[in-house]
């Protein structure tokens, strides 16, 4: 069985699309990511779709319904590469992603999720206040 | 034309990349081969989940110096007993999003479907570059 690695780079999962999403593809990376979420705590995932040159109704509500669960298990999900002629045909079919966080590229995704990843150093607890952030490196 | 059985998921991305690399052939626009593909994959899926499968027939047409890509889906299946209320954002007998058609429907230029009750169901689509 094909099947997408799903990476763990500290609190983060890392997940690359590199090959067609057929459906049960995609719904069994939405399992993974999921299972994956609580086995390792991780409290982000960046989804990175920049090699899809293809996103339909079917894929666009995985990703989404995926953000959704992910967010309940209080992880938060950035979706990453979206190439422009996708997210308008998206647009154009009337589908929008609702609560889906997004980033140019892998390292502005990390950039987004830097707050929080700093913050779990401290306390194992995400924070979002960037004010805390000067906390944080000052004890370093 | 060439055509694509349409039995499975499998299928639906055999029908998509089709659509997608023979667009790119023709030298199609970024924007117009995302589109045109991403319907296929649309109605393609209705094909096997809806339609209990079927094919997709595609080919090149020319006019003058305008070049575009014309699909046809057809199915066996159940067919579709109220076409209007199936084009409409948010129908779906299935629970999902129902975007499926109306949404393939705004990605190309021309679109028409049939259905006979029992039948099965035709849509033939063409998209100009
Ligand atoms: N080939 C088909 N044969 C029979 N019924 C169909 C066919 N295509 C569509 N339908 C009917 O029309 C409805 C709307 O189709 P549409 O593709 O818009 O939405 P969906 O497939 O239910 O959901 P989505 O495509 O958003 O995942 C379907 O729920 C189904 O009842
Ligand atoms: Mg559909």
């Amino acid at each position: 069985m094909q099947s997408i690695p799903v990476l763990k780079i500290g609190p983060v999962l890392l997940v690359s699309i590199q090959t067609e999403l057929h459906d049960s593809l995609a719904v069994n990376l939405q399992d993974t990511i999921l299972y994956k979420i609580r086995d390792t705590r991780a409290r982000a995932v960046l989804i990175d779709i920049t090699a899809m040159e293809i996103v339909d109704s079917f894929i666009a509500r995985i990703l989404s319904e995926t953000t959704q669960m992910a967010s309940v298990m209080d992880a938060r999900v950035v979706l990453v590469g979206m190439r422009p002629a996708v997210t308008m045909t998206l647009v154009d079919m009337g589908m929008t992603l609702p609560g889906i966080d997004t980033a140019i590229n892998i390292e502005a995704g990390l950039f987004k999720l830097g707050y929080e990843l700093c913050a779990i150093r401290q306390d194992g607890h995400a924070v979002r206040e960037p004010a805390l952030m000067e906390t944080v490196d000052g004890q370093d | 034309m060439d055509k694509i059985e349409i039995r499975d998921e499998h299928d639906v991305v055999l029908a998509r990349t089709a659509a997608r690399d023979v667009a790119g052939a023709q030298g199609f626009s970024v924007m117009a081969k995302t589109r045109i593909a991403t319907a296929v994959s649309e109605l393609a899926r209705n094909v096997f989940l809806h339609g209990d499968g079927g094919y997709m027939e595609y080919e090149v047409l020319r006019e003058g110096n305008k070049i575009g890509i014309h699909c046809r889906f057809v199915d066996q299946g159940p067919g579709i007993p109220n076409i209007e209320q199936a084009m409409q954002d948010g129908f779906s007998s299935i629970a999902t999003l129902g975007h499926g058609l109306p949404g393939a429907r705004r990605l190309v230029d021309d679109f028409k479907i049939h259905s006979e009750p029992g039948r099965g169901v035709r849509v033939e689509i063409i998209k100009w570059n």
